[in-house]
């Protein structure tokens, strides 16, 4: 297995720098380009909603990113020191956009809908974590697509 | 991000280059204002060199197209990567966009 652990000030800047190496990180998987952007993207709104949602833009707080690439196996996990978000809540904001028109709300819908799995916990420092599993497809052809695909949703 | 602005006749078309994402969001929406502050403006948006986007990209997206639409406006997304276009169909924003294949066909289709 491999395991990049990262911990970010929860600002703009860190988020910015983030995501470059989310991308470096990504580009070590042996998976196609849409594949790859699939994963960045799992990262990327997951970080963001730690940013954002959980720590309130909240400087003085940070983001905590944990990477796990072992086979075909893509796990994401990041956490935030916010009050986090009950399952109940969870499974409503991803069951169907409300309005395709809505400026916002789509990151979570995103990454429930590339991953096969999402966990939502407190781990042992009260920190809340969401977790995204997604079975890296390798070599897979540009236009097979699952983007319908729904992820089970637990609580821990 | 990069943005090209290129005017042909009544239609603008902006070339998009690079990350549209929390950071580079606001500056597209702002280089965007002009235009479709215009009466029944007529705009493309070419995404054929965007290599990420992400709901803070999708966001500024959607704010143009009613912006623009508040005018009488029209928006066409040209030039979509699979990757783009799937992200489009998750979120569901494929139905309210007019996605054309490539400039030309969205230049005919106004």
């Amino acid at each position: 297995m491999i395991r990049y652990c990262f911990t970010f000030p929860n600002t703009e800047k860190a988020f910015r720098i983030s995501d470059e190496i989310f991308g470096l990180v990504v580009d070590t998987v042996d998976a196609d380009v849409l594949e790859r952007q699939r994963m960045k993207l799992i990262l990327s709104e997951l970080f963001m909603n730690a940013y954002i949602h959980g720590n309130k833009s909240d400087p003085a707080k940070n983001v905590d990113v944990l990477i796990e690439i072992e086979g075909d196996d893509f796990t994401a996990t990041v956490k935030d020191q916010g009050e986090g978000i009950a399952k109940e809540r969870f499974k409503e904001m991803v069951q169907s956009i409300s309005n395709p028109e809505d400026e916002s709300g789509r990151g979570i819908t995103i990454v429930h809908k590339l991953s096969d799995k999402v966990q939502l916990y407190k781990d042992k420092d009260d920190k809340f974590c969401i977790r995204a599993i997604r079975k890296i497809e390798k070599q897979e052809p540009a236009a097979k697509k699952r983007p319908g695909k729904r992820s089970k949703v637990e609580a821990m | 991000m990069n943005i090209e602005r290129k005017t042909e006749g009544s239609i603008d078309i902006l070339s998009l280059k690079g990350r549209l994402d929390l950071a580079s969001a606001s500056k597209l929406k702002e280089l965007s204002r002009d235009i479709i502050s215009q009466k029944k403006c007529k705009l493309i948006l070419n995404m054929q060199n965007i290599d990420f986007i992400n709901s803070s990209g999708l966001g500024a997206l959607v704010s143009i197209l009613k912006d623009a639409r508040s005018g009488g406006g029209e928006i066409k997304l040209t030039n979509l990567a699979p990757y783009v276009r799937e992200i489009f169909d998750i979120t569901q924003l494929s139905c309210i966009f007019n996605i054309c294949d490539n400039v030309q066909e969205a230049k005919n289709s106004f």
